[in-house]
């Protein structure tokens, strides 16, 4: 493993040119183009005095074990036309002095953990690849970008927001997605909204915090759970039907879009859905409606303890498991339901203020 | 290197980030404040212009 830091401002990083390539910051140049055991380094003796400088990828991908953007003092610009990068080790993005155009896939590819993504404030322009078998990334900060593809490894939301154009997927491989009270955003609408598109292998953890999947278009999109457990919230967050596909399991489920419009969440028809928790309702002249996709019914099941929803639309839905499934008093029941009751909950026992005073 | 947490609510969830500075950034809480709410901006100009179409 050796170091490498780039000099003399504005050139090509591509698999032969050397010039750019020195092995202390701002010494001289000639040192071997980085292989993917060597940390890459940008610092404010990689360009001339102060000035602005492109630093253009050729030759799809570029490989580097750390990459280190930091102490710029002039703006850095990262480019490359569908050229890739493919970093072994971590990430860092400066917070100011630096841009980011290429348009190629950024690969992780660790194959050990402690590994950190922090891209401060800098978006991905293309999709972003966690390919590493036993690998182990920690966000930084919040991260936004296209697609996600988890393969490999582990993503550590690490409590930061996580942004998506279109959507995470999942491919072929033993792989983890850690909250610690993260959000993944995907704003994509269709039917992959998000895709656990190859649920052998996948798991969830919820680590400390509440974990958050928001589904934010306004129109209609769907989450392809793939009969995954989500140790984490999954949030109807716009306008346009949410619909969940696969007998899942989930911590619980919300509706933040009731405080602007009415929405639905939809099942397909013939499978199951386990809660924990179940915090999805709507509003006064809010309604969120619950049903399946198609005429036919949908199961949703929670173990114990008791749902208290509100202002809910329900048709085609059977409730069960265990837990007392209060519809709430301003709900209404469109027909081929089972299981939910149209009251409010009855009180917990005790709330009638009666109590004894002992002296 | 100086790692500031900071999050805002919204009404399209939490935006969880941090801002990772030198030890000498120099800059003022003013600034820095500011670096945060461009950030937030950015993130809402996301969530409000969702694609449409396939990418």
């Amino acid at each position: 493993m050796a170091n490498r830091y780039w000099i003399l401002g504005t050139g090509t990083w591509d698999a032969t040119n050397t010039v750019n390539w020195s092995d202390t910051s701002g010494g001289s140049g000639g040192f071997s183009v980085p292989t993917a055991s060597d940390n890459v380094f940008f610092d404010a003796n990689s360009n001339v005095l102060a000035t602005a400088f492109t630093v253009t990828m050729a030759d799809t991908p570029r490989v580097c074990n750390d990459f280190t953007a930091s102490g710029l003092d002039g703006t850095m610009t990262l480019a490359g036309t569908n050229i890739g990068l493919t970093v072994s080790g971590s990430l860092t993005f400066q917070a100011t002095n630096f841009n980011r155009t290429y348009n190629g896939i950024t690969t992780f590819n660790a194959t050990t953990t402690g590994k950190t993504v922090t891209t401060n404030g800098v978006s991905f322009g293309a999709g972003v690849t966690f390919n590493g078998v036993g690998g182990s990334w920690s966000l930084g900060s919040a991260l936004s970008g296209t697609i996600i593809t988890l393969t490999n490894g582990t993503l550590n939301l690490a409590g930061y927001t996580t942004t998506l154009s279109t959507r995470l997927i999942t491919s072929i491989g033993t792989k983890n997605l850690t909250f610690n009270g993260g959000t993944l955003i995907c704003t994509f609408a269709g039917t992959t909204a998000f895709n656990n598109a190859v649920p052998t292998g996948f798991t969830t953890t919820a680590g400390t915090g509440t974990g958050v999947i928001s589904l934010t278009n306004s129109t209609a999109k769907t989450f392809v759970g793939g009969g995954s457990t989500f140790n984490c919230t999954l949030n109807q967050g716009g306008a346009g039907a949410l619909t969940i596909t696969g007998s899942n399991t989930f911590s619980n489920i919300t509706n933040t879009r009731k405080s602007v419009s009415a929405t639905s969440i939809l099942f397909t028809a013939g499978t199951t859905n386990t809660f924990t928790d179940w915090n999805a309702s709507g509003e006064s002249t809010r309604l969120l409606t619950i049903g399946s996709v198609t005429a036919a019914s949908h199961t949703l099941s929670k173990a114990s303890g008791t749902v208290s929803a509100d202002y809910l639309s329900i048709s085609q839905s059977t409730a069960t498991g265990g837990a007392g499934w209060y519809a709430g008093a301003n709900s209404t029941d469109g027909g081929n339901n089972s299981g939910w009751i149209f009251t409010a909950p009855p009180a917990p026992s005790g709330s009638n203020s009666n109590f004894l005073v002992f002296f | 290197m100086v790692k500031i947490d900071f999050s805002f609510q919204s009404q399209y969830g939490t935006f969880a980030d941090a801002l990772h500075l030198p030890d000498d950034h120099g800059l003022t809480q003013d600034e820095i404040n500011a670096m945060q709410q461009q950030r937030f901006d950015n993130w809402v100009a996301i969530i409000t212009a969702p694609q449409s179409e396939e990418v």
